[in-house]
């Protein structure tokens, strides 16, 4: 796994996920989008959209239970990789202009402060967590179950990609200029990039895999505390918490909060000593 | 909510005081939910929600607010409709019937083939019988149509496929609204517009509208 590009691995998973929605965009295969993707009659919904809609309607939607459980189950299983390997918007991201990280380590190179090892502790003694995504979660889930309709939707920008998508083609198609050409590409970049933690802090439906991964196990990264130049030679490297797009801070001394991990490996291709691994199963 | 400095959370979090992160985490609460529940009050209470009332929904979707409860904008309707009659929203239509799907008259007709609900995930078109099924009404616009204006198109009269559209003594056609299922064959091939582009410019002499629309208000062909 080490000889292959993670990133590119990625571009590939994702550019599949959106080259199947485009074929099953055809009459015969009506595959569907993100938002819900099935073959004929048996499709998933975004696990979002399951239970937003089971709030407005009351009902208990017993068709799509099953294929939610099982979305749940592959994430405890295997941790956010759909946020990682599946969803567009990290692919969207990174076209767009986002501020670069700041950090001692900007250029990649480790360098030492004169900091020593027992300030890096002190600085992730208290690691604390981003909640604002379950916030929105619950906003999403209160404002469709007071109003009626799947709220979160509106501004999705997994929905939004696809949907700017879906309004290009009808433009060439059909000869059909809208605003939505201009309002949701504006929607999108206002989250993305003028918000900009997106994936990190405000997604939604990643704080709802989020809260199923904390039962993780598999497949979290871990630091060689014999590798890690923060243990070993006191650098002050921040190279693996800053190439994170989660902001997990990895290093010795610290606590980090792996279940947001969405398994991309970035800190792992960018660590100078190869110290982070993924192995099978994590011992505690 | 929004991360001016670029640097990670744990930073931020080292430097607070126990008031001011107790600060930050109700004002995280506050946009999160807030901002949620703002765009919902927005989207429910717009000028334009009357709006979509009026739109025609695909077979199974006539029932406005239970559609709007279900609908996850997924597209695949649109995609399998065989007449391409699906049209997405325009956000003009509303904000929260933005990209639910609605029935374009001037691209295709209805010929209820229940694709669209076979294949809705969540119900939102529900099960309906084909023969029963009731998207709209048709009504015939006398200042637009030809022959109540002057004549001799009998066009709709002769192609519509449940026979709903009947001609007066004087050739002008008349919809019994009873039979009529709004299909929309008769809109999407009433000349009107284009014979009468110097004059009428995007209406046809004939259109659907929700069956909502038509009993609401009042309005009766003949």
């Amino acid at each position: 796994m080490s000889k292959l590009n993670a990133v590119r691995m990625r571009s590939l998973t994702i550019g599949l996920s959106v080259l199947l929605v485009l074929v099953g965009m055809s009459r015969t295969l009506s595959w569907g989008t993100l938002s819900a993707f099935g073959l004929g009659k048996f499709a998933t919904v975004c696990p979002l959209g399951y239970l937003e809609t089971s709030l407005t309607s009351r009902l208990c939607l017993p068709r799509l239970l099953a294929p939610f459980l099982a979305l749940m189950l592959v994430t405890v299983l295997l941790g956010r990789v759909f946020c990682g390997w599946v969803c567009p918007v990290p692919l969207v991201k990174s076209w767009l202009p986002t501020q670069k990280k700041h950090g001692s380590c900007a250029n990649g190179e480790p360098k030492p402060i004169g900091a020593s090892i027992a300030e890096a502790t002190t600085e992730s003694s208290q690691p604390a967590r981003p909640q604002t995504g379950l916030y929105v979660l619950t906003g999403a889930l209160l404002s469709s179950a007071v109003f009626g309709f799947p709220v979160f939707c509106l501004v999705c920008p997994i929905g939004l990609s696809f949907a700017t998508l879906f309004a290009v083609m009808r433009l060439f198609r059909f000869n059909e200029p809208t605003v939505a050409l201009i309002v949701f590409p504006a929607i999108v970049f206002v989250e993305l990039v003028v918000l900009r933690k997106w994936c990190s802090r405000l997604c939604p439906i990643g704080a709802l895999l989020g809260l199923v991964s904390r039962i993780n196990r598999s497949l979290v990264p871990s630091v060689d505390k014999q590798l890690c130049l923060v243990a070993t030679e006191g650098k002050n490297c921040q190279i693996c918490r800053n190439a994170c797009e989660m902001s997990i801070d990895l290093r010795s001394g610290s606590r980090p909060n792996t279940s947001d991990c969405i398994k991309c490996r970035d800190c792992a291709e960018k660590c100078p000593v190869q110290a982070i691994r993924f192995p099978l199963w994590r011992k505690s | 909510m929004a991360d001016g400095t670029g640097t990670s959370n744990n930073e931020l979090q080292e430097n607070d005081s126990p008031q001011s992160s107790l600060r930050r985490t109700f004002l995280e609460i506050l946009s999160g939910v807030g901002v949620l529940l703002g765009l919902g009050a927005l989207a429910k209470w717009e000028p334009s929600i009357k709006r979509t009332q009026s739109l025609v929904r695909p077979p199974g979707g006539q029932s406005e607010a239970r559609f709007l409860s279900l609908c996850v904008k997924c597209d695949r309707c649109q995609e399998v409709c065989p007449t391409q009659v699906i049209s997405p929203d325009d956000v003009r239509d509303g904000i929260a019937a933005a990209r639910t799907p609605k029935l374009n008259f001037r691209q295709g007709y209805c010929n209820f083939c229940m694709k669209c609900v076979e294949l809705c995930p969540t119900n939102a078109l529900e099960k309906v019988d084909p023969k029963k099924s009731k998207v709209g009404v048709a009504l015939v616009q006398r200042e637009f149509c030809i022959p109540w204006q002057w004549g001799g198109c009998t066009i709709c009269f002769e192609r519509c496929p449940v026979k709903a559209i009947t001609l007066d003594e004087a050739k002008r056609p008349i919809v019994d609204e009873i039979k009529c299922n709004g299909c929309g064959l008769c809109e999407r091939i009433c000349p009107a517009e284009e014979l009468r582009s110097y004059t009428a410019g995007q209406q046809r002499g004939i259109v659907i509208v929700s069956p909502d629309c038509a009993t609401s208000s009042g309005y009766r062909a003949v």
